[in-house]
C-alpha cells in the first residue's frame, strides 16, 4: 500500500518524486555518495560536493526552489512505499 | 592535518560549533544585498552512532526565513523517537571551534547538512554524526576521560 508523503517535505515533493525516479540509474551509473541538483521533474547535474551542488543551484535558480540531494542506494527501498512502481525507472 | 584534545564532558564528547549560512548561501545574500545572519554559537555533543548531523528544532527558523535553504530529504533512525522517519535538511555553514582559540585552526565545513529534531533536555544543541565524522578522525579515550578530533 503507498504511503503519503510526510507533510514536512512537501514542499519538495516532486524533487522527491525526480530523485526516486532516477535513483536506480544514478547508482547504476557510480554516482553514490555525490550530490544530484534537481528541480521539479528534472535531474539538471551531479556534482562531488553539496557546496558545488548548491553553487550551481544558485547560479540557476536564485532564490528559488531547488534540490540538491545526497546519492544513496539505501533510499530506493526507504522511499519505495511513497511511490508506485511505476514512478521508478526500475522497479521492485 | 590539525589535532586537539579536550576533556570528556558529562553528556559525552562535547566542542563549541558555530552554525551559520553555509558558504554559497552567504554570498548569494550578498549579491542580493539581503542581510547575513551572524553564527549561532552553540554547545555539539560528537555522536558515532548517529549517521546524520542534527540541530535543536527551532533554531534555524530565523535563519530559514533570511534564505538558508531546504534541500534535501534524509533517513533518520532513532529507535527511542518512534524509529525510522524521513526528514527535511537544511544546507547549513558549521565551523567546528578549536578549543585553544585560533580560527585558523577551526574546522570548516563550508556547506553541510542540518537536521532539525527536539533534542529534549541536554546539554547540547547540535549532535554531530558521521556525515561530518566522515572527514575527520575521532578518538574516545574513556580511560584518560579525553578525546581527540584530527582534520
Amino acid at each position: 500500500m503507498q504511503n503519503t508523503l510526510p507533510e514536512n517535505l512537501k514542499p519538495l515533493e516532486r524533487e522527491i518524486a525526480t530523485y526516486f525516479r532516477e535513483l536506480p540509474q544514478l547508482i547504476a551509473d557510480g554516482h553514490e555518495g555525490r550530490y544530484a541538483l534537481i528541480r521539479d521533474e528534472d535531474l539538471l547535474s551531479v556534482w562531488d560536493t553539496l557546496d558545488d551542488a548548491l553553487r550551481a543551484g544558485h547560479e540557476r535558480f536564485g532564490f528559488e526552489r531547488f534540490m540538491t540531494q545526497k546519492i544513496r542506494s539505501n533510499d530506493v527501498k526507504k522511499l519505495a512505499p511513497f511511490f508506485t512502481p511505476a514512478e521508478s525507472r526500475v522497479s521492485a | 592535518m590539525t589535532t586537539f584534545e579536550s576533556l570528556l564532558a558529562e553528556d559525552g564528547p562535547i566542542d563549541r560549533v558555530e552554525v551559520s549560512f553555509a558558504r554559497a548561501t552567504i554570498a548569494k545574500l550578498r549579491r542580493a544585498g539581503r542581510p547575513v545572519l551572524p553564527p549561532l554559537e552553540l554547545d555539539a555533543l560528537i555522536d558515532t552512532g548517529a549517521d546524520t548531523s542534527l540541530i535543536e528544532h527551532g533554531l534555524l527558523t530565523q535563519f530559514v526565513r533570511e534564505g538558508m535553504e531546504l534541500s534535501a530529504v534524509v533517513p533518520v533512525n532513532a529507535p527511542g523517537l518512534g524509529g525510522f522517519s524521513w526528514h527535511p535538511q537544511f544546507v547549513a555553514g558549521l565551523r567546528v571551534k578549536h578549543p585553544t582559540g585560533p580560527r585558523s585552526l577551526d574546522l570548516v565545513l563550508p556547506a553541510t547538512e542540518l537536521v532539525e529534531r527536539p533534542f529534549g533536555p541536554t546539554g547540547f544543541q547540535v549532535l554531530i554524526g558521521r556525515d561530518i565524522l566522515a572527514q575527520c578522525r575521532f578518538v574516545y579515550d574513556g580511560l584518560a576521560g579525553t578525546f581527540s578530533i584530527t582534520y
